[in-house]
């Protein structure tokens, strides 16, 4: 009769303990949740590294400009600074895409799968050669692939892209601008090769192709010549702004 | 009997009490810890801010210098060009050519588009339907490239030869450098026929505006921005 009560006494005491435990646990936790701040954090970093490339850009521009300076202050004829303006000329031309660049880089083609006979039995219908056709959507995603994974020139067909190339359907054909280009395409890209063709890889270009049957060979270059832009433009509306903006 | 019981009350308060003094303890130092680390956190992200904030201002000084610097550079041009007629055929050129390779900030009359996600997008069961991806921004960019804007920027990034259009998210990469909703695309050229290029019927307003929200204003001026790092091997 003792030994059993004290038993209870005991079960009672260790119940009453845990109850009490558990309590004081669930009104801490409930009461104030840990904050998570690691994610804005991250996103402050990288707008530090995006503040970071600025000032180094900023820095070799400038640097750039007080060459130019340099070089213009110095000149000792006439003769001499148009030759530093005729430079700057050809520079800014090249950046613009007026100028043919040549170095190493890719070449791309898309073309129909070919038909093989062998595969195709009479419950699968055959695809229609060609049949499928490559819209200016999917040019334009190739081509800014190419851009975003560091290619410094483009082309397709021989038709150099530059900052106010347009490629759309004009009912059945792809225009760049205003020259028509037929399949099969053929682009060319300046830039680092093993980069650029990793990233078709990765990108999925050859699956996506597929689908409108067509086959994508890409190939390394050590020596691609991509002509200049011949799209004549006048500029009518736009002009250097002068005076410091608020941007 | 009763003592018995009466003991075993006591017990049971006695022990509650312990259990929740255990308990208390230990959930108090844990919670000093997590303080100290989110102190700590705080205290990074102070710094971070700090940091980028010194950075702005610093790069925004630096913009202002290398502004200053064109504008210095531009005036012994033209004064070569006054002197010289030469000199000012050049000029012209490369005038043009700035433009065009985007390293000088550029005005002229234009419109402005805005892209926003749909306010549908919460509520819809298909989200993806509901928000801005690349390819549309891509579709407008095209769209008035064709119309035959002269400059284009997105989110103050100005478009050069090589720039490409990236979305992550809910941000865009223009030229590498990120920024998030909403996107606005500033084109220069004909007001007119920039509009009317994206307001065709079957056009690119009307296949996007069931979607997202977009709207189109035309301005007499607009400016861009200028590209910035076209010195360092250019990768966007």
């Amino acid at each position: 009769m003792l030994q059993k009560s004290r038993k209870i006494t005991f079960i009672l005491a260790i119940i009453s303990a845990i109850i009490g435990v558990m309590l004081t646990v669930q009104l801490r936790s409930s009461l104030d949740p840990v904050h998570k701040e690691s994610r804005s954090i991250a996103e402050l970093r990288a707008s530090l590294q995006k503040e970071l490339e600025k000032h180094k850009n900023l820095l070799a521009d400038i640097s750039k400009y007080n060459q130019l300076y340099y070089q213009y202050e110095t000149s000792l004829s006439e003769d001499e600074s148009l030759s530093v303006m005729r430079e700057e000329l050809a520079r800014n031309r090249k950046m613009a895409g007026m100028v043919g660049v040549e170095g190493p880089g890719i070449a791309i083609s898309i073309v129909d799968v070919e038909f093989d006979e062998s595969i195709v039995d009479e419950h699968m219908s055959a695809p229609v050669v060609g049949g499928y056709s490559i819209d200016d959507e999917d040019l334009r995603w190739l081509v800014n692939i190419l851009f975003a994974n560091g290619a410094q020139a483009v082309s397709i067909n021989g038709h150099r892209l530059i900052s106010t190339t347009a490629i759309r359907n004009v009912g059945d054909v792809i225009q760049i601008d205003t020259r028509t280009i037929q399949p099969p395409y053929e682009m060319k890209a300046l830039g680092e090769p093993e980069v650029l063709l990793s990233a078709l890889k990765l990108e999925g270009v050859e699956e996506y192709f597929q689908l409108s049957n067509k086959h994508v060979l890409a190939e390394k270059r050590d020596k691609l010549i991509i002509p200049a832009n011949r799209e004549e433009r006048s500029i009518r509306f736009m002009k250097p702004v002068k005076e410091k903006g608020d941007s | 009997m009763t003592r018995r019981s009466k003991f075993q009350i006591y017990l049971t308060i006695v022990t509650f009490s312990t259990g929740f003094l255990v308990a208390t303890s230990i959930e108090t130092t844990k919670l000093m810890r997590t303080e100290k680390m989110n102190n700590q956190l705080f205290q990074q992200e102070t710094q971070l801010t700090d940091r980028i904030l010194s950075e702005k201002e610093q790069n925004r000084h630096l913009e202002n210098q290398l502004i200053d610097l064109q504008r210095q550079v531009g005036k012994v041009e033209e004064a070569m060009a006054a002197r010289k007629e030469e000199a000012a055929d050049i000029l012209g050129q490369l005038e043009a050519a700035r433009m065009q390779a985007g390293v000088v900030a550029v005005e002229g009359p234009g419109i402005v588009v805005t892209m926003q996600d749909s306010q549908h997008a919460s509520t819809s069961a298909d989200i993806t339907n509901y928000i801005v991806h690349e390819h549309d921004v891509r579709l407008v960019v095209n769209e008035l490239r064709a119309a035959g804007a002269e400059a284009i920027s997105i989110n103050g990034q100005r478009l050069v030869s090589n720039s490409s259009i990236r979305c992550v998210g809910p941000t865009i990469i223009v030229n590498g450098i990120k920024s998030a909703a909403p996107f606005v695309v500033s084109a220069i050229g004909d007001p007119g026929t920039l509009e009317g290029a994206l307001s065709l019927p079957g056009g690119v307003l009307q296949s996007l505006q069931d979607f997202v929200q977009i709207d189109v204003a035309k301005h007499a001026t607009v400016q861009l921005p200028a590209f910035v790092g076209d010195a360092k091997s250019k990768h966007s």
